[in-house]
């Protein structure tokens, strides 16, 4: 956290915001997978919480109660960022940069709609940006609603699994197109295409894939498969860390490509939308996610209660002779519990506050001392070089908390010293 | 490698969509004494003299490595070099013509891993010397293409992540220049040349899998041949690069399986056959046709649906005779065939322990002997075979 945050490109922030990461056995994004299946993060928010279910025919529609199968956020977030909100160079247990890919992906569900570009007034990134490029928690809450809306996207623009079981939203396989769709409803010869017998593929027929230990006689070359089988192999061959599978092994079944039923919906002259050619029946034999529904206190355990607390409610700084300022770094903390997530933004477009978002840990958050975790957020503050020269000398810097809808202000004065005489430049 | 005497035949690998010509490469120097001197990597170094070497790449989760590993003993194997990637995306290999050179895709370490990022065309020898990037902005997934001299690769460049961009057959000689071959809005795939130099690539569409051939300089596109109203795949030219080999889905009732075909590419002789028609009624799955070195045979694995036991690779005569000879079967699951060695004493093969195309359980590159022999290549299943080099003599 004490080395520059490295600069972001046209996404939602132009600097990376800061993000916490959990211990190694991503225990804390697991149980938050569990509370984001049921709903249990944002329940009826627009943007966090999980829109009602479609299911039936595509002439029959109906709702129900959303429930993701916890087992597919699992696999999603590992082949998405070995479940991580922060890059590998972060410390498990402590704070470090957001992981943001190369399409503006974000963190544990690599969210990348809605963070291509910054959405808030004044070109600053939206609360809910905010949230989901620094909070694991609801990251993985708005990676499960854009699930949720991959799966109602069907039969309007993609096709239905399920034809035989109401298109059952617990029938895990029937979420085959809303998974292939997670990652793009790409089609054939795209060097993205999803479709399982797009040749780009290679030679025919694929070992499964696995992320569990390179000897297991499955594959592991990411390359080599369409997302969704990247998913169900996931499920089934968990990844292992420190000798143990990060959840029980999942069975899940494919489409039976040498049956009709399930491989002439995937011709490709049905590669036209909707896609209505492509609705095709429960892959067998089909299963349900056991998993209980967690209780009030794991959400209270991820999310916490906190609260934001800006040490500092007034800053001065120094306006050297050569028009340039030193920057000032400022803390921040939670006097709370969870991970509190921050944003801050300037009055004057020549004080520069960088970060503009990160996190605050409380006392109860999982904080690893070997890997010099600090539970305080920072911030620095510039100033523009040569931006002083009409006199500006005052500033506020609005600090605040999307989670709690805190605000905190700091008040930065800048002062002169020293008069040495530049012919021209005046200082008041 | 450093190669110093002897001759080298070297028959391209088949483990892609790429064309499987046959090239009599004559060495400047021996394979076997550039990899004897590479010792030390644990694995033990692949003995001069005795049985070809198969060449091949194997996956690792930041970094594949290239090895030679002697036929008769796979455990006996070389390391040429290391490639590092992003993770969890390996390079796609081609070896050159003369075996001398490896053109390949990788997405760079250090770079996005995703399979639509940006990934990048290098040229190295097959000691991993003299490595030079030779174009960006390239497909990861489609393998580049080696013209027969040996002084370009064909690669593939899109303009979207989707089926709704722009797709391109880029030509760049081993001195970086490019020339866009052809640029459609359908997938395509470059096959392999024919003899006179054209390029034969494959296009994807809603009406199905359609062959087409392009001059040297893009001058002209034509099609060829309607491959299938769905997904052809595992397209092989024979050595001479007169004739294709390649997988057609086809239904009997309510089983849906491949079936090998080959066609004539003459003009005027285009002929389509399934290779086993004698089958009954065209059960059964088929996979990845290749052809003998000496183009007389096609060889294809088979699972058909009532196999009790293992399923054995097949060779059949290309001309579409029903006369077929079995290969040593697998204890149980089925065998791929992916490349033979240059005097076709030994077949490399991708073993699947599974009963099914759906559920073909794990899989390992192994190598069938004359004697009817398996030795297994690798413990891990990330195994992409390049080609063979044998002494020649």
């Amino acid at each position: 956290m004490g080395e520059r945050a490295p600069r972001a490109t046209a996404c939602a922030y132009s600097i990376v915001p800061y993000a916490y990461e959990g211990p190694k056995d991503r225990s804390l994004n697991l149980r938050a997978m569990d509370l984001a299946a049921f709903n249990m993060i944002a329940a009826g928010d627009a943007f966090f919480g999980l829109p009602r279910l479609e299911k039936g025919l595509r002439q029959a529609r109906s709702s129900v109660e959303p429930v993701i199968p916890p087992i597919l956020l699992r696999s999603i977030s590992w082949i998405e960022s070995v479940t991580t909100q922060t890059t590998r160079d972060a410390p498990f247990g402590g704070i470090g940069p957001a992981l943001i890919s190369f399409d503006c992906g974000h963190g544990v569900m690599q969210v990348t709609s809605g963070m291509t570009v910054p959405l808030g007034t004044g070109g600053a990134a939206t609360p809910d940006q905010l949230l989901v490029a620094t909070h694991y928690a609801y990251n993985i809450a708005r990676g499960a609603a854009i699930l949720a809306d991959k799966w109602n996207a069907a039969p309007e623009y993609r096709p239905i699994a399920g034809t035989d079981t109401d298109s059952d939203p617990s029938i895990v396989e029937n979420w085959y197109f809303a998974v292939w769709s997670y990652n793009g409803f790409t089609g054939p010869g795209a060097k993205r295409s999803n479709h399982p017998m797009d040749p780009i593929y290679g030679a025919w027929p694929r070992t499964p894939y696995s992320c569990g230990a390179a000897n297991d006689g499955y594959g592991h070359n990411r390359g080599s498969y369409p997302y969704q089988e990247l998913v169900w192999g996931c499920a089934t061959r968990p990844p292992v860390v420190d000798g143990k599978q990060l959840w029980r092994p999942f069975e899940l079944s494919l489409p039976d490509l040498n049956d009709a039923r399930w491989r002439n919906p995937l011709q490709l002259s049905n590669w036209v939308s909707p896609y209505a050619g492509m609705d095709m029946p429960t892959p067998l034999p089909s299963h349900v996610d056991s998993t209980q529904k967690p209780s009030g206190s794991v959400l209270y355990a991820i999310l916490g209660k906190p609260k934001l607390d800006v040490y500092t409610s007034a800053v001065s700084m120094t306006l050297r002779d050569d028009d340039t300022v030193a920057p000032q770094e400022v803390e921040l903390g939670n006097a709370g519990t969870g991970v509190l997530a921050w944003g801050a933004t300037s009055s004057a477009s020549w004080l520069n506050v960088s970060p503009s978002a990160g996190v605050a840990l409380g006392s109860d958050v999982y904080c690893d001392a070997g890997a010099q975790c600090e539970r305080d957020g920072k911030l620095t503050l510039t100033v523009t070089p040569g931006a002083l020269r009409g006199g500006a000398k005052r500033a506020t810097v609005r600090v605040f908390s999307p989670q709690t809808n805190d605000t905190q202000t700091i008040t930065v004065s800048i002062a002169s010293v020293g008069k040495t005489g530049v012919p021209g430049i005046v200082r008041n | 490698m450093i190669l110093t005497q002897g001759a080298i035949r070297v028959l391209r690998g088949t483990g892609k969509a790429a064309g499987a010509v046959l090239v009599v490469g004559a060495f400047a120097a021996g394979l076997w004494f550039g990899i004897g001197a590479l010792k030390g990597d644990g694995d033990g170094a692949a003995k001069a003299g005795g049985s070809p070497l198969l060449i091949y790449s194997e996956f690792g989760r930041n970094s594949d490595t290239i090895w030679a590993a002697s036929a008769d003993d796979p455990t006996h194997r070389s390391k040429l070099t290391t490639v590092d990637h992003a993770p969890e995306y390996g390079i796609l290999p081609s070896l050159s013509p003369d075996g001398e050179r490896i053109a390949y895709t990788v997405l760079p370490s250090g770079s996005s891993a995703a399979i639509d990022a940006p990934a990048e065309v290098w040229l190295m020898d097959s000691n991993g010397r003299n490595r030079k990037r030779l174009a960006v902005d390239a497909d990861l997934p489609v393998a580049p293409v080696w013209s027969p001299d040996g002084a370009a690769v064909v690669f593939r460049r899109s303009s979207n992540s989707d089926s709704g961009g722009r797709f391109q057959l880029v030509r760049v000689t081993t001195a970086g220049v490019e020339t866009k071959l052809l640029d459609v809005a359908a997938g395509l795939f470059p096959v392999g040349f024919a003899p006179g130099g054209s390029l034969y690539f494959t296009r994807l569409s809603t009406a199905g899998t359609d062959l087409g051939v392009i001059r040297p300089d893009g001058s002209v596109a034509a099609t060829v041949a309607h491959l299938s109203d769905d997904f052809a795949r595992d397209w092989h030219l024979s050595p001479d690069g007169n004739r294709l080999a390649y997988l057609a889905p086809r239904q009997a009732g309510n089983q849906v399986s491949y079936g090998a075909v080959v066609i004539d590419l003459n003009p005027g002789a285009v002929v389509r056959q399934f290779l086993v028609a004698a089958a009954p009624s065209g059960q059964g799955d088929e996979f990845n046709p290749i052809w003998r070195p000496d183009g007389s045979e096609v060889t294809i694995g088979r699972l058909a649906s009532n196999a009790g036991g293992g399923s054995p690779v097949l060779q059949m005569a290309a001309a579409g005779s029903p006369a077929t000879r079995a290969l040593a079967a697998p204890p149980r699951g089925f065998d791929v065939p992916l490349a033979w060695s240059p005097d076709a004493g030994y077949l490399a093969v991708r073993f699947f322990d599974g009963s099914s195309v759906t559920n073909p359980g794990r899989s390992w590159v192994t190598v069938i002997g004359s004697d009817g022999k398996r030795r297994t290549v690798s413990p891990n299943s990330d195994v992409e075979v390049m080609g063979w080099a044998d002494s020649g003599g």
